[in-house]
């Protein structure tokens, strides 16, 4: 082929209607391409040259089948994400444990959007009946996170634990619902109160830092102020004076009968886990476990509860589970047998 | 050292009419996603029936992993539904979903592949020829030679060549909206690219 015609060959490979035309004919485009040729038959080589390359360029394709793409808009339509989603907006706590690799369980991230009023009724004050977007993050046992929110306060979320909050904070209000324990840093914004809802009980704050401590399957909602100021109050009774709390002091609230107590906390009991502390204070053998396997992710077999009253103290920082039930080992007669996520417990 | 080759004579009779030549279809696509946006499901269940198995295919260029794109596929979709009211008009349904969609792959393809340390490259883009299987029953040893020879060359194509290939090629995208994806701010850059890759197969074709 002449250079004049190399310079057609690729003119016509590069020409998006030429292409379109080998690719894809229509009467319009056979007309029009018919009358060209005809016109140039000095460049019929190139002509048939770019046609033929063109017709060659047919790429591997790779497609699902129709029940994998059928699964697929099922998991759309009911808003489920894959697990890999979670990994884009939590970041991981600082540090990895190991013992967070044998939990088998996974976070699962979940955006999901409801009308705002369903879930977050302090929030409709405003005539907002947009849809507001609301991130939930929620960890399994044997994990723990730590989520930025969006107007940069810190949330340390417990295993077994859930945090929702909006992608966007409203004008007026930064309200988070908790299930499960979480240790809040709340950036200062007095025109903005953040609000920590967890089940009936909610904390107002201005900016400071506080443990909530609300798990549905407990009797008890406890709320430590480490520092700063918190008010507390049970939605559910209007009639009652929210509880102040000053740093130091703890507020436990009994489901079951309904009553406010105040207590000042230790730090490291109250906080510790957030920075990989287990601590045990007093601990019975019920609580004990469900500790362990909230701590872990591993399911423990009780073989035989001890017969007398039994309690357990200790801190055990990054330690893993076989060094924690050694330790626990040291002091209380129980045999322990550890098999991928399941313990074996024996107390004598 | 010319990559423009003398196209005044083609371009006084051809490029015109070219580009938008289906209006139909454009006008069909604007009122679809406009419908989409204020939440009519059906027309949701229509853009991914039309279009996930699209996207599927173009996502397995970026990576190997089926079960990643899978995944990837389904969170783009989920976004998507719920980010509906946020979203662009678009005149041209394929171009819009291609174009985020590239973005949401990279990003898994660097997170879930990137975290391996192993490799530092730049983000591949798999492209290949497959001959028809009719092609395979008749000829197959003159078409396997062909296509392995096309298959040398094309891997010699950089990773925003063989991009611009397919979306020229194979996705029927318009220099404009193959600019866009790509992040060009000029329409000449895609030609660039188109020409360069033309150069560097003509060999094998």
């Amino acid at each position: 082929m002449k250079e004049t015609e190399k310079d057609i060959f690729r003119s016509l490979m590069a020409n998006k209607d030429f292409k379109d035309w080998v690719r894809d004919p229509s009467s319009e485009r056979n007309r029009y391409w018919e009358k060209w040729i005809e016109a140039h038959p000095e460049h019929k080589e190139a002509v048939n040259k770019a046609r033929n390359s063109i017709s060659k360029l047919t790429f591997k394709e790779e497609f699902l089948e129709e029940s994998e793409l059928d699964g697929i808009l099922d998991n759309v339509i009911s808003n489920k994400r894959s697990y890999r989603a979670s990994e884009f907006v939590r970041p991981l706590s600082t540090k990895f444990n190991w013992w967070m690799a044998i939990a088998a369980s996974i976070a699962i991230l979940s955006v999901i959007s409801y009308l705002f009023f369903n879930i977050m009724k302090n929030d409709l004050n405003s005539s907002s009946e947009a849809v507001v977007q609301l991130k939930k993050v929620f960890n399994p046992e044997g994990r723990r996170s730590k989520i930025s929110l969006p107007d940069g306060s810190i949330v340390h979320l417990n295993a077994e634990s859930t945090l929702i909050f909006p992608e966007v904070f409203n004008d007026s209000l930064r309200t988070v619902e908790l299930y499960g324990e979480a240790y809040f840093e709340v950036e200062e914004n007095k025109q903005k109160p953040f609000i920590v809802r967890s089940e009936m009980i909610e904390t107002e704050v201005l900016g400071t830092s506080f443990n909530v401590r609300a798990f549905d399957q407990e009797d008890e909602i406890n709320v430590a102020l480490v520092t700063g100021k918190v008010r507390v109050k049970n939605e559910n009774r209007k009639g009652d004076k929210s509880q102040v709390l000053v740093p130091g002091e703890k507020l436990t609230y009994v489901k079951s009968n309904s009553t406010y107590q105040k207590s000042q906390f230790d730090l490291i009991e109250e906080t510790g886990w957030k920075n990989n502390i287990l601590v045990f204070k007093n601990t019975d053998f019920k609580t004990f476990v469900i500790m362990i396997e909230r701590w872990y992710g591993v399911e423990i077999k009780v073989e035989k509860a001890p017969d007398k009253k039994w309690s357990v103290n200790g801190h055990f920082e990054n330690e893993s589970l076989e060094e924690v039930l050694m330790g626990v080992k040291f002091t209380h007669e129980i045999d322990y047998d550890i098999y991928k996520n399941v313990v074996k417990l024996n107390c004598k | 050292m010319n990559a423009y080759p003398n196209t005044l004579e083609l371009k006084s009779i051809g490029n015109n009419h070219a580009e938008n030549s289906h209006p139909s279809i454009k006008e069909d696509d604007l009122k679809i996603w406009s419908a989409f946006k204020e939440g009519d499901e059906a027309a949701f269940i229509y853009i991914y029936k039309e279009y996930a198995n699209l996207l599927f295919n173009f996502g397995s260029k970026f990576s190997s992993d089926k079960e990643l794109v899978k995944d990837c596929l389904q969170d783009f979709f989920v976004y998507l539904r719920n980010a509906r009211e946020k979203l662009g008009d678009t005149d041209s349904i394929k171009h819009y979903l291609l174009k985020s969609f590239r973005r949401r792959v990279i990003e898994y393809v660097n997170k879930f592949y990137r975290d391996n340390k192993k490799t530092n490259a730049a983000i591949d883009f798999q492209l290949q020829i497959e001959i028809s299987d009719e092609l395979k029953l008749i000829n197959s040893q003159v078409q396997k030679e062909y296509s392995q020879k096309l298959n040398r060359a094309l891997e010699k194509l950089d990773v925003n060549e063989k991009e611009a290939v397919y979306y020229f090629y194979y996705e029927a995208l318009t220099y404009k909206e193959i600019a866009e994806i790509l992040g060009y701010k000029h329409v000449s850059s895609v030609r660039r690219l188109i020409y360069k890759s033309i150069g560097k197969l003509k060999h094998a074709f």
